[in-house]
């Protein structure tokens, strides 16, 4: 293990685990007992699970099963801030029991087994689960003690990533075509290295076979499918993946246009402009100057 | 002061009492005062722009129920509940944010407003 730059580990009296990094290069092999979130504020973090390859950038967060190892890589130039929440087993299943018992239906079925299994992929980072994450990470860098208070911010960071989970994977697997339940999961988890695959390989000259190979879907099937779940394309995916991390850079580095275009993957300014402004309803300049403001 | 401060009298039954609550309980900052008519109240900063008059009288403009804005519900909740404070509804979701509601011992009910714009990346 290699560190250098700025580490904290906040481990809870009841098991619940919070690792903290900013740095530039770093491998970790980490063996995982806990349910594991993993956070990245800038910078991307390459890790790999169950042989797969795929990167944690800023607008995702991967989730890893407790019992599931994982290894991971920071490799950059300027220091990446990963961070990482681990539930203990009580806090974890005394949370998931609690949930059975309500009448909402987040759990697809879980209700029976102690120890749920999620889909170990990436999923977006946005909206609540940003806003509580964000508070806690900024409560914790001012050098919050108050268990109580961390606790109640991974209990609804729980709750956050069960209604993500119900968004992201139980809504689509109803909008899949397939009548038996085996095949819409087999498909929806092959939809979901695809994904993985276009957001890891954004930026890279991917093509729709690579993608299908990934998922280990015909071209065709992955077309067809991917839609169904998703409402867009594969290409629009990629599309909307490269504008909205383009628009971030633009937000928080000094980067030049020229090159955030090529950070994202676009071969040409001009259509990226074109696209952007489609888009968002304002060119990439203007936009940059207004964040500034 | 804010320019855009906001002033509501609360009615409560012993100012004394809703004095010690404001300031101990909720931890907001207290001062005696007096309201209209040479009658004793007290002032409570409830938030940067939320002020109360607290009165033992009636008041044409009374509210009994006041939104706090807040910057994390969660801190906010937790502070308060460990000194205490008895929460209605534990903090939950809403279009506009996150929420927490509790209320006063004379049936004044606030609730706790961290609004947050989905919208915005």
């Amino acid at each position: 293990m290699k560190i250098n730059g700025m580490r904290y580990v906040k481990e809870l009296s009841n098991r619940n685990r919070i690792v903290s990094e900013s740095t530039c290069e770093a491998v970790y092999e980490q063996q995982n007992d806990a349910y594991t979130i993993k956070f990245v504020f800038n910078g991307a973090e390459d890790c790999e699970i169950n042989k797969r390859k795929f990167s944690i950038y800023p607008d995702t967060f991967a989730v890893v099963n407790a019992g599931t190892n994982f290894c991971s890589k920071i490799d950059s130039i300027s220091p990446v801030n990963t961070f990482s929440v681990s539930f203990g087993e009580h806090f974890f299943t005394d949370f998931h029991h609690s949930l059975s018992g309500s009448n909402e239906s987040l759990l697809d079925g879980k209700e029976a087994k102690s120890r749920p299994s999620f889909i170990e992929s990436l999923y977006p980072f946005t909206g609540d689960m940003r806003f509580n994450v964000q508070h806690l990470k900024n409560q914790l860098d001012k050098g919050l003690k108050d268990e109580m208070l961390i606790n109640e911010y991974m209990h609804h960071c729980l709750l956050n990533y069960y209604k993500i989970y119900d968004r992201e994977v139980v809504q689509k697997l109803d909008k899949l075509s397939f009548i038996k339940t085996k095949t819409r999961e087999e498909v929806l988890k092959r939809l979901t290295l695809a994904k993985e695959y276009i957001s890891s390989n954004y930026n890279q000259n991917i093509t729709l076979e690579a993608i299908a190979e990934q998922a280990c879907l015909s071209v065709n099937h992955l077309l067809r499918t991917f839609k169904e779940a998703y409402e867009i394309s594969p290409y629009q995916f990629l599309m909307q993946l490269r504008l909205n991390r383009a628009k971030r850079l633009l937000q928080t580095t000094t980067y030049s246009l020229n090159e955030i275009v090529g950070l994202v993957g676009f071969e040409c300014p001009s259509s990226f402009i074109r696209l952007f402004k489609n888009t968002f309803n304002i060119t990439p300049l203007k936009y940059k100057k207004s964040r500034l403001n | 002061m804010s320019p855009s401060a906001k002033f509501f009298y609360v009615q409560v039954k012993q100012l004394n009492d809703a004095g010690a609550f404001y300031a101990n309980c909720l931890g907001m900052p207290t001062e005696a005062t007096t309201l209209p008519g040479q009658e004793k109240g007290i002032l409570v900063k409830a938030d940067g722009e939320t002020n109360i008059f607290l009165s033992e009288h009636r008041h044409q403009n009374q509210t009994n129920k006041i939104v706090l804005q807040s910057d994390d519900c969660l801190e906010d909740y937790c502070r308060l509940k460990s000194r205490g404070v008895v929460f209605k509804k534990t903090p939950s979701y809403l279009s506009e944010g996150l929420s927490a509601a509790f209320s006063d011992p004379y049936g004044n009910e606030f609730i706790i407003l961290e609004q947050r714009n989905y919208n915005e990346d």
